[in-house]
């Protein structure tokens, strides 16, 4: 997988076209920021999660493939599930720590590739900002690799996780400007994650903030 | 803190939409009972107050009230009016109700073009049963079999679309599908009842229920 994000580049990019495709019968998709997204190098990006079209309109809005963490019960999902890692997308448990989730976003990351994680671990019921985990900002700190954060706001309008179908929304997706972190392991990682969390959620929720201003 | 009244557990034996208004309102935001709000899709009616609550434009909710007054609110606005949960669970129990549980089998390798990428949980056949709360623990009744999750053996609690995972020494995984209930509310019951107990057991705070619960 580490060297497929140009050659699986077909399945992809025709997922990518076919959501932007049929994002416009939806509503108005407004991707500013692109220019943060490193064009060249490893880079990790960090979203927050509104709906389960958040990484369907991010990744159509980014020329350059990027792997997404994706939770592991979707890859055995009739249909999709084996079409999973054919548009860029690896599994991570989530009822129980997954280092081997780690370990291919880092084997990834290392490769060059851009890699995105949707750092709440889930999509929020009410559209609010949650917790963020602590496992992606070690992964962050491990990595040492540029960390592009990314709001997404108007998804949770067009499809919050308590309706069964989406409806017209206008998205806005804003990709801000990218946080270097200096590598890190062992008992220095650990003392960096609250620090870090706290910087991460303060960029995040000032995102967010401004993002539906100019909404 | 509004008063909690505790509705019906039953409400009727049609299986419910399970992506709903009621999910995320697990009680009535007008008079509080809990588990009162019935009906599928974008639109639940309370069944103790009669006010009804459907889905407006950009995710906002309108409440209409047998009064004739209507009132619009973000989804985040209308569960801040939801009650205090510490009530069904320190009155002793919650439950029997519906649901549909499965086990997680074995993990299966996922690959692609050769690399092992990671692991994939799925599920096993959906079996009928209950589930129910008590100050102690989370039971599952299924067929003739009980199985039981002291709180402070849970490691990890997470809806899933539908569904509420739970995760603990002792059993797999299980994915539990409550029939005629909200999950998020049964989710937010067992985070609460799970932080109590480890307060209890001089165990710290939770400030995290996945992947891990962690407390400090």
């Amino acid at each position: 997988m580490s060297g497929s994000s140009e050659s699986a580049g077909a399945l992809y990019r025709s997922a990518q076209l076919l959501a932007r495709t049929l994002w416009r019968l939806l509503g108005r998709l407004d991707v500013r920021g692109l220019q943060n997204v490193p064009q060249t190098g490893p880079f990790l990006l960090i979203a927050n999660h509104q709906s389960v079209l958040d990484p369907i309109l991010i990744q159509a809005s980014v020329r350059r493939p990027i792997f997404a963490m994706a939770k592991s019960t979707q890859f055995n999902a009739p249909i999709l599930g084996p079409l999973m890692p054919r548009i860029l997308t690896f599994p991570v448990r989530r009822y129980q720590v997954d280092p081997q989730a780690v370990r291919t976003a880092l084997k990834l990351l290392r490769a060059g590739h851009g890699v995105a994680v949707y750092i709440e671990g889930e999509r929020s019921w009410n559209g609010r900002l949650q917790d963020l985990k602590r496992g992606t900002v070690r992964l962050a700190l491990r990595a040492g690799v540029p960390v592009v954060p990314v709001v997404i706001q108007g998804s949770y309008e067009a499809w919050p996780r308590w309706d069964n179908r989406p409806a017209r929304a206008n998205v806005t997706i804003e990709f801000l400007t990218p946080i270097l972190m200096p590598a890190s392991r062992g008992a220095t990682n650990r003392a960096a994650v609250p620090e870090t969390t706290a910087r991460l959620m303060a960029v995040l929720e000032t995102g967010l903030r401004r993002s539906s201003v100019k909404a | 803190m509004v008063s909690a009244n505790v509705g019906p557990d039953h409400h009727s034996s049609k299986e419910l939409d399970p992506m709903a208004i009621r999910d995320l309102l697990w009680a009535c935001p007008a008079c509080a009972r809990i588990g009162a709000l019935a009906g599928s899709g974008r639109e639940a009616v309370c069944s103790f107050c009669g006010a009804s609550f459907r889905r407006a434009s950009g995710a906002l909710i309108v409440a209409s009230k047998p009064e004739g007054i209507a009132e619009v609110r973000s989804p985040g606005e209308w569960e801040d009016l939801l009650p205090a949960l510490d009530t069904p669970v320190e009155r002793g129990r919650l439950g029997p109700q519906a649901v549909l549980a499965r086990w997680a089998h074995r993990p299966r390798a996922v690959r692609h073009r050769g690399q092992f990428l990671g692991w994939a949980e799925s599920f096993g056949p959906q079996t009928a049963g209950t589930a129910s709360l008590d100050p102690l623990k989370f039971k599952l009744q299924l067929k003739e079999t009980a199985f039981e999750w002291p709180f402070e053996t849970i490691t990890a609690v997470q809806p899933s679309s539908a569904t509420l995972q739970i995760n603990g020494s002792g059993h797999p995984l299980v994915s539990v599908r409550f029939l005629e209930d909200s999950v998020r509310r049964w989710e937010a019951l067992l985070q609460h009842a799970i932080r109590n107990r480890i307060r209890q057991l001089g165990r710290g705070e939770v400030f995290q229920f996945h992947p891990r619960i962690r407390c400090g």
